[in-house]
């Protein structure tokens, strides 16, 4: 079996009990390939996940499911020049990425 | 990462929060888990990960200082990660991390293993620190 990070899903717990997930629109600063963004995206009404690695959000692409599709948004971006108006997000998710 | 967070607080909602997850720097220890048994095994070796962790606490303790977040709640728990076999332990650490596995924990782990079957497994222990912060204005 491959490495297994946080099967007991201890992280995404915190996440939801500190972040107003529900219906919000989010920004995932940092997402990587995905992993945390898939944990968490059942809950809020929109994620706009950024990174500057081009090979991870390939792989963060690959693995989208087709139901969120319309929910989840990959774009690659830096966080010191954001591509988005001001007041566009209710919440700013930095995992592992400050 | 002081602009980087400035940028971030430009495209929040007046009110709007930011979550900072991530782990302490503080040598993640490395266990055997077999049966109901957690055998200490050593270390993993993060230590030049701090001055980019001092940074980041520095760089939100001026957005707070600075009256453009304001602290809200803290906490910390506890991350495992778990792998089967030495095999994928080591490609983990050559190629999925920039933290340094010792010489002396991957001897110890190679040798719980040994002794203690395929059962056992490997377990990493990170410290995690969770924070929530609320956009504000100064005033």
């Amino acid at each position: 079996m491959p490495m297994r990070r946080d099967p007991e899903k201890t992280e995404v717990h915190y996440l939801q009990t500190f972040a107003n997930l529900e219906n919000a629109h989010i920004l995932e600063v940092g997402c990587g390939d995905g992993r945390m963004t898939w944990r968490y995206a059942q809950h809020p009404r929109r994620i706009t996940a950024i990174d500057p690695d081009p090979d991870r959000l390939r792989t963060a692409l690959a693995t989208r499911p087709q139901s969120k599709h319309n929910v989840v948004t990959f774009t690659r971006a830096h966080a010191e020049t954001l591509p988005f108006a001001a007041q566009f997000f209710d919440g700013a998710i930095l995992a592992w990425s400050l | 990462m002081v602009h980087a967070l400035n940028e971030i607080r430009r495209v929040l909602t007046s009110g709007g929060y930011l979550i900072d997850l991530r782990p302490f720097i503080a040598k993640p220890p490395v266990e055997i888990i077999s049966g109901d048994k957690i055998i200490p095994a050593g270390f993993v070796d993060d230590s030049h990960d701090v001055p980019d962790y001092l940074a980041a606490n520095d760089a939100v303790e001026y957005m707070t200082a600075n009256g453009l977040f304001s602290h809200e709640q803290s906490d910390t728990f506890e991350l495992y990660t778990y792998w089967d076999t030495i095999t994928e332990f080591k490609t983990y650490m050559d190629t999925g991390t920039t933290s340094i596995l010792p010489s002396e924990t991957l001897a110890t782990v190679e040798q719980l293993l040994s002794r203690l079957g395929s059962t056992a497994r490997i377990r990493e222990r990170l410290d995690m620190t969770i924070t929530r912060y609320r956009k504000t204005t100064p005033s």
